[in-house]
């Protein structure tokens, strides 16, 4: 039985709802303890299917994957902490310790590990282009899923991409490149 | 290695599963299920927050708290009091120790010294230990792990220290440090701060019996004894009972080597210097698990590194140098470093300095340990520019040489409107 079929069972049989809990639940909670740590990405994945499971009557039985629209419930929770993460990666970048990394006591990164760059970077990108870039490298989400997902054109998720990816690579390899030639790799690349 | 690559490997470390974080959701979705399909009450329907369920999934996991034990009397006459001269001059010692050179300036946690206090004292095997606290201008803390025992001749506290300079968001900051002094027995000691949302913070040994850590304004200090606890997991709540956090801890002799982290193989130095301080340093590497590489330094009975994908491997021309500062607060001789690694297609590394001198840097199997020369510590002769060259000479990588979070102080500062530094 796939998403569609039993979010539409799920309206008479309210069990049913269980088995996209338990194909989606991994990704979405792990995605959001990427983003935001294991303490609020629990809550926030609780949230998200609660949400789901209140609004499962007016899923689009057309799309046969939840995906999207369970990331887009998530993302939509998520969006009140963009500051919160934003305060985080910058926390990360400045200090070499990453506030949201699982189980660990302390490990401070030396000051010139690469993953300090790439959390500044990410904190500098706009909460739209960081939120297309992750649901891109983390999720894994096609062009269409992320479209669906943030409720906006493809053409937009494409320049999103492009921006974001412009500006990573400008900060891991230290070398400006100009719009035309980001966007030309995007187009290959997608 | 594309930019892609790269951030899929970010924070890559996370679980793919928490089988416990979905066992409790799991079961609290069936119990709104339930709710959902029980016949509705005078024509209403009431909806409970998912929460209020999990609330009482997770109390029913909690274990019975204990009596106190040892390391945990705590003393009571040092909460609150201003902290002595000696200890205010420690933490105004660590500011200016790493003012040793421009480099750093921003790098500061801008300790506020003045405002140090006593926070927590507790009665140990070495005696009374306190734990002595000052402010941050960025609303975080720095600490002294102060064993009065161990103190210098002028009352100089003698302890671990550090600094989160940032206001706390997750729930539980802690580590267990290991200490002795004079070859008496080692001490090891809990500490650590919770997020202001935890009420309660409760440690679990291996044997299944736990107790109640006390917190003084969220902070959090115990003695370990060194054989008989063994402790595994910290369980922060919050005023309902409601665990916020389950922290597992991890047994001593893994966090001694890597902490957190488990390396797979032989541990083998690729560089070793003498820093101008007069003792050697050596960056070593080891594989670590899942194909990872473990890198670490070692100077003067410290060490610091971790475990990541190799990071020769993000970027042919990649230039991963930056500076740092080791050894800052013990004897005033402080050294600061050109470290980290470059691509593969750099064959030859040279500094450029702002003054115009030039100074080739030794690369080791792609890792960089470099001291900076003393005279290049000040403005109009620090390192400005790292340039890579290949096999052939030519120029394939060219970067400002730059601390890390440098670009994040100053929009903080004009989101505050010019913090005071």
């Amino acid at each position: 039985m796939n998403d569609a079929d039993a979010l539409a069972a799920s309206r008479s049989d309210p069990q049913a709802f269980v088995q996209v809990f338990d194909r989606h639940f991994d990704g979405i909670h792990r995605y959001l303890r990427r983003r935001v740590g294991t303490w609020l990405a629990d809550d926030l994945a609780a949230a998200t299917f609660t949400e789901a499971f209140a609004t499962r009557g007016r899923y689009d039985e057309r799309r046969s994957d939840a995906r999207p629209w369970l990331y887009g419930i998530a993302i939509n929770l998520l969006s009140h902490h963009y500051r919160d993460e934003e305060r985080e990666l910058r926390a990360y970048a400045r200090t070499g310790v990453d506030p949201v990394a699982p189980d660990e006591p302390r490990l401070v990164l030396e000051s010139a590990h690469p993953d300090r760059d790439l959390a500044e970077a990410l904190a500098d990108l706009r909460d739209e282009e960081r939120e297309t870039l992750l649901l891109y490298a983390w999720a894994e989400l096609s062009y269409a899923e992320i479209a669906e997902a943030l409720a906006v054109p493809i053409g937009t998720v494409r320049s999103r991409l492009s921006r974001a990816r412009q500006a990573m690579r400008e900060v891991l390899t230290g070398e400006e490149e100009s719009a035309a030639a980001a966007e030309a790799k995007e187009n290959i690349d997608g | 290695m594309d930019e892609l690559e790269t951030i899929r490997r970010f924070r890559n470390a996370v679980p793919y599963q928490d089988q416990q974080a979905k066992e409790v959701v799991r079961a609290a979705l069936l119990e709104l299920i339930q709710q959902s399909l029980a016949p509705s009450r005078g024509g209403a329907r009431r909806r409970r927050r998912l929460w209020l369920v999990l609330a009482v999934l997770a109390l029913a996991a909690v274990l019975v708290t204990s009596a106190w034990g040892l390391g945990a009397r705590i003393l009571d006459f040092v909460s609150g009091e201003p902290a002595p001269e000696q200890v205010k001059e420690q933490f105004a010692r660590d500011l200016r120790v790493k003012q040793v050179s421009p480099l750093f300036e921003r790098q500061t946690p801008g300790v506020i010294a003045e405002q140090a206090r006593g926070v927590i004292a507790i009665e140990s095997s070495a005696g009374p230990i306190v734990l002595w606290v000052a402010p941050t201008e960025s609303g975080g803390y720095c600490y002294i792990v102060d064993v009065q025992a161990h103190s210098g001749p002028q009352g100089q506290p003698n302890g671990a220290g550090g600094c989160d300079p940032f206001p706390q968001t997750v729930p539980i900051i802690w580590s267990i440090s290991n200490s002795s002094s004079g070859g008496a027995k080692l001490l090891r000691l809990l500490k650590g701060h919770v997020a202001p949302k935890v009420a309660s913070l409760e440690i679990v040994f291996a044997g299944g019996e736990s107790e109640q850590l006390q917190l003084v304004d969220g902070f959090f200090l115990r003695e370990l004894d060194t054989e008989e606890d063994q402790p595994t997991a910290l369980i922060a709540r919050d005023q309902q009972g409601v665990v916020l956090k389950r922290q597992p801890l991890r047994p001593p002799e893994e966090m001694l080597r890597f902490p957190g982290q488990n390396r797979v193989g032989p541990e083998r130095t690729v560089s070793e210097i003498q820093t101008s301080a007069g003792y050697p340093m050596r960056l070593t590497i080891a594989p670590g698990e899942s194909g990872l590489l473990c890198v670490r330094t070692y100077y003067r009975g410290a060490n610091a590194g971790g475990c990541n994908p190799d990071p020769r491997d993000r970027s042919p021309a990649a230039l991963d140098v930056a500076p740092g500062l080791w050894n800052e607060t013990e004897d005033g001789k402080p050294v600061v470093l050109l470290q980290g690694s470059v691509g593969r297609d750099i064959a030859r590394l040279d500094v450029r300095y702002q003054d115009g001198d030039t100074t080739r840097i030794p690369i080791h199997e792609g890792f960089v340990l470099f001291e900076v020369p003393r005279p290049n510590y000040g403005e109009g002769h620090l390192p400005a520019t790292l340039i890579g060259r290949d096999a052939s000479g030519a120029v394939i990588a060219r970067r400002p040489v730059r601390n890390h979070g440098e670009a994040g102080v100053e929009r903080q500062k004009k989101e505050r409107g010019g913090a005071r530094r």
